[in-house]
């Protein structure tokens, strides 16, 4: 889609640069000392050459094409490793020249998916009438992102960036009453290609990729896990404790370093309060050769008793890579790992044997494309196996929680006039659950069947 | 004199004739390829079985099942594909049955029909009857006819390459031997089909 836009045509009409004058706040104090004397009757009609050297310039554009870096190649046109960045600096829009120049991006994405699942479990589970549902579902969610670019010179930049987000269900959240009222919303400087320090509520950089399906908040991405399950919780992990933007009073800082174009290091840190005062950091180091990308990254997070008499202290430890092959135009593939463990101390001081546990998850994806850029018919497949393991061997020594999560999809998705979206995803999961809480062990199962359709823009 | 307009002439012929002669090779269409042989990934969901053991039938969820597919076909006229298509999955079971499941082997005849929309995408709608073997980790196979049947797309990778996505649903109508007094030990299965092939 990027690279069909034409620049000219995906300007919004006050595109044009609006020259707003040199009265800007910061134009520069220095430049007015070497400004040369005022000239005692000049005509005030006579534009002052210093002055408009000075000028600073404001626009309002569509982000173009160009501000979605492409230069290795991020996947195949329209597939999911497509729409990631691998770390690269986005919104890229340096100045043409040296002038500084303020330019405000604007750009955003939006889906609605309508989804229906159906749990069958089995097995001993005494909560298993609540797990034996149907669920219809449509959600939606459309982001206007704007994105204030202030160029120092064509290397150097200070940019923000807010995306506002209207959300229709989503199981709503943030806090609830209307729910998402923000996704990113950060400030950062730097210079292109070379580094930049940025802070703000935004996402660390993806190394876990699952491919056409398990997106965010579906039916597939939460897999069998039914209502009478929901308190022998599992989750798939791929290094994501500190992924996503945080919830509550707590933001990100990040320091990312480009050596060379191809290797790129992030250095996340998390700050805030979630259940308690909480501090994070989640390095990631990405090797994208275009053909073949490797993405590894390690994470460590804290959370402790917000009282000065509650000992709580829960440490979450984990490690993972990637490693994604494209071979453009037809084909995409990659494979996933990842473990973590969660140490948890309660408000006691004692260990609390359910919350400490190991997660580990292993998957892979693949896409195909007919590489058509008009017609564009991708299909694709991915699969996702996790299990958790507690520390709840109180009845039975060495007996304990013992939980396991499959997730697999196929996807096929058509594009329409290179810029509509439609998705198709059915979804199969299995879960199995030993529980140590009783002798002998509770075992039970579930399974899930999923479908769903997304239709989704980006612009 | 007379020969030099001749030899222009001539020149001039060979000059235009010679993309002239080209240009008939460069538009025709590729070869039309009539056969193809495509290798498929099987999920099979949402599936029943059904038994009889002890003489009562009964129906319950299958398991989740997982195979492969071949196709070979050849394209009688436009549009229209017939050919073989056998298969077998594994897992083949009541899904809260514990131990090994049982395995199915189909041999199917495939006929279909593709309408290409585009020039890299092909929808089509195929009908698999056959004839299919219930092989149980231990016991008596089961036996009997089997009907398939379709929709999905095909999209081209190359003049050659296709890879297919398809989803259907097949039932089963086996039976075991007369010593088992022919009780009925059948599937029926949500049948999705992914693969790759090729037309030669």
């Amino acid at each position: 889609m990027k690279t069909t836009l034409s620049h000219a045509w995906s300007r919004l009409a006050l595109s044009t640069l609006a020259v707003l004058g040199s009265s800007t706040a910061g134009a520069p104090a220095a430049a007015a000392a070497d400004a040369p004397p005022a000239t005692v009757g000049r005509d005030p009609s006579d534009p002052d050459p210093h002055l408009a050297a000075v000028v600073t310039a404001i626009g309002v554009e569509r982000l173009p094409a160009s501000a979605y870096p492409d230069a290795e190649n991020r996947g195949l046109a329209y597939g999911s490793l497509w729409l990631t960045f691998h770390g690269l600096q986005w919104p890229y829009v340096p100045a043409p020249d040296d002038a500084r120049r303020l330019v405000i991006g604007l750009s955003g994405w939006g889906w609605v998916d309508t989804a229906y699942e159906k749990f069958g479990p089995w097995g001993a589970n005494p909560m298993i009438e609540s797990s034996r549902i149907k669920y219809w579902k449509q959600q939606a969610r459309l982001l206007l992102r704007v994105t204030p670019t202030y160029a120092i010179n064509r290397d150097y930049f200070i940019q923000s960036q807010v995306e506002l987000v209207g959300t229709g269900d989503q199981t709503i959240s943030r806090s609830d009453v209307g729910g998402a009222d923000t996704d990113d919303l950060w400030l950062r400087i730097g210079r292109w290609n070379a580094w930049d320090f940025q802070v703000g509520r935004f996402e660390g950089w993806e190394v876990f990729h699952l491919g056409m399906g398990l997106d965010q908040n579906t039916f597939e991405r939460k897999g069998a896990v039914g209502i009478g399950e929901s308190s022998y919780n599992i989750a798939f992990y791929g290094l994501t404790d500190n992924q996503f933007r945080p919830q509550g009073a707590a933001g990100n800082m990040a320091f990312h370093y480009y050596p060379t174009r191809q290797l790129r290091f992030e250095l996340l840190g998390m700050a805030g309060s979630l259940s308690g005062p909480a501090y994070a950091t989640r390095p990631v180091a990405i090797l994208d050769l275009g053909w073949i990308k490797v993405k590894v990254g390690a994470e460590y997070q804290n959370i402790g008793g917000q009282q000065a008499s509650d000992a709580t202290d829960v440490t979450s430890r984990g490690i993972g890579g990637a490693v994604q092959f494209v071979f453009a135009p037809h084909l995409e593939l990659g494979l996933n790992a990842a473990q973590g463990t969660v140490w948890s101390i309660d408000s006691n001081h004692k260990l609390n044997p359910k919350g400490s546990y190991t997660r580990t998850s292993v998957g892979g994806f693949l896409n195909v494309s007919n590489g058509d850029r008009r017609h564009p018919l991708l299909f694709g497949v991915g699969s996702l196996f996790t299990r958790n393991v507690d520390q709840n061997d109180i009845l039975q020594n060495g007996v304990v929680d013992n939980y396991w999560l499959y997730q697999g999809f196929a996807a096929v998705q058509y594009v329409i006039w290179e810029q509509l979206f439609v998705k198709l995803v059915a979804g199969y999961s299995r879960g199995h659950w030993l529980t140590a809480g009783t002798d002998p062990p509770i075992v039970f199962d579930d399974e899930m069947y999923s479908v769903r359709v997304r239709f989704s823009s980006y612009f | 004199m007379r020969k030099a307009p001749r030899t222009l002439m001539a020149m001039t012929v060979v000059a235009l004739a010679t993309p002239a002669a080209a240009a008939p090779d460069a538009a025709m269409p590729p070869a039309e390829k009539r056969r193809e042989l495509a290798l498929s990934l099987l999920p099979m969901g949402l599936g029943r079985f059904t038994a009889a053991p002890g003489g009562m039938t009964s129906t319950a969820d299958a398991a989740f099942s997982y195979g492969v597919g071949l196709h070979a076909g050849y394209v009688l006229w436009p549009g229209l594909t017939v050919g073989l298509a056998p298969q077998a999955f594994f897992n083949v079971k009541p899904k809260e049955q514990a131990g090994a499941g049982a395995q199915e082997f189909d041999l199917m005849l495939r006929v279909a029909y593709a309408v290409r929309v585009v020039e890299t995408i092909a929808l089509y709608a195929e009908l698999l009857p056959g004839y299919s073997l219930i092989h149980p980790p231990d016991g008596d196979v089961a036996k009997g006819p089997v009907l398939g049947g379709g929709v999905g797309a095909a999209l081209d990778l190359s003049d050659q390459l296709f890879a297919h996505f398809g989803v259907g649903y097949q039932v089963g109508f086996q039976k075991l031997p007369a010593k088992d007094a022919g009780a009925e030990t059948r599937t029926r299965y949500l049948r999705v089909a992914l693969g790759l092939g090729a037309r030669f």
